[in-house]
């Protein structure tokens, strides 16, 4: 278990909330994760896109569900896995961002930022189709939301 | 008048754009314009935050345009119904295309324009903005091109722009 304040390592996971609304998640798509998913929000993503350090929980198997749980919507997210190798092959960074008011391990990916966002759109909007064809690849999703289980 | 060809070329060409066996590969099942258009309303009753993270939920003005274009789209029968229609986080709306292997995004991200792109596998994604105006006259439906000032291109270059009014 890596404390939340420790760099990012190459062989670390992180997850992704995705949420379980207006077909984000459309399990019979060849791509069922949406590129929203991974769009910054204009206010709070502002110098990096949320994601959070599966390395950081005792139960690494438990902590998708832990963060879709610690979430404003109380567990109903998609949570995605994703390796920090696979996001460096796409030029992206993790940094450590622990904040009391998130769940475990938060950190941020800067290069996915709204400010980042704004100054290049077609690259990011390229780069977002990339996470969301990792996010889309069997395995990647660890969390479903139980109102969801049935068609995923 | 068929001015309105750099709209249909860029959706039309979607491989079994006109098959529905093949737009359930991109969809559910027989997905049609009207159940679209029924999406977009429900978005109406969106408030901000709607995700619980912060997500801003898109404005009236920007919906209406989106149903016009969803209209203008829909009245084409060679263009395939989206494979899913989202709002972003950012108050703006995705229409998406994903048929046999190709990608094609519509973002509306102010009222009557929308950031498009779309990627085929082995080649560079493109992109370009398209625009559309009101559908409010009253002697019909149709479509005239005004304007595509440049080629579509590749990221990181200007985005090209061009504008299809629903005119008389």
């Amino acid at each position: 278990m890596k404390d939340q304040h420790e760099p990012v390592s190459l062989d670390e996971y992180v997850l992704r909330a995705i949420p379980n609304s207006y077909q984000y998640y459309q399990a019979n798509l060849e791509i069922p994760v949406a590129l929203a998913a991974f769009q910054a929000n204009r206010t709070r993503d502002g110098t990096g896109l949320s994601v959070f350090r599966e390395s950081c929980f005792l139960d690494s198997a438990q902590a998708p569900s832990i963060v879709a749980h610690a979430l404003p919507k109380r567990g109903d997210y998609y949570v995605v896995r994703l390796a920090v190798a696979d996001l460096k092959l796409l030029s992206l960074t993790v940094l450590p961002d622990p904040k009391q008011d998130q769940p475990l391990g938060h950190a941020l990916i800067p290069e996915l930022g709204y400010i980042q966002y704004e100054k290049n759109k077609p690259k990011a909007k390229e780069v977002q189709r990339e996470l969301a064809k990792l996010a889309s690849a069997p395995g990647a999703i660890r969390f479903i939301p139980i109102a969801s289980r049935q068609d995923a | 008048m068929a001015h309105h060809r750099s709209a249909r070329s860029e959706v039309s060409t979607l491989p079994g754009a006109m098959s529905d066996d093949v737009l359930t590969s991109g969809g559910e099942s027989r997905r049609s314009w009207s159940r679209i258009i029924d999406d977009l309303l429900a978005m109406y009753a969106m408030r901000d935050n709607w995700d619980g993270l912060g997500a801003e939920a898109p404005g009236s003005d920007l919906l209406r345009s989106t149903i016009d274009l969803v209209c203008l789209l829909g009245e084409e029968p060679e263009i395939p119904v989206p494979s899913r229609i989202i709002p972003t986080p950012i108050g703006t709306v995705l229409l998406e295309w994903q048929i046999a292997r190709r990608y094609l995004e519509w973002e509306v991200t102010r009222p009557y324009t929308a950031e498009c792109m779309s990627k085929e596998p082995g080649k560079p994604a493109r992109h370009w903005t398209f625009d559309w105006c009101p559908a409010h006259t009253d002697q019909g439906m149709a479509f005239e091109h005004a304007v595509l000032s440049q080629p579509a291109t590749q990221s990181g270059q200007s985005i090209a722009s061009e504008q299809v009014y629903i005119a008389a």
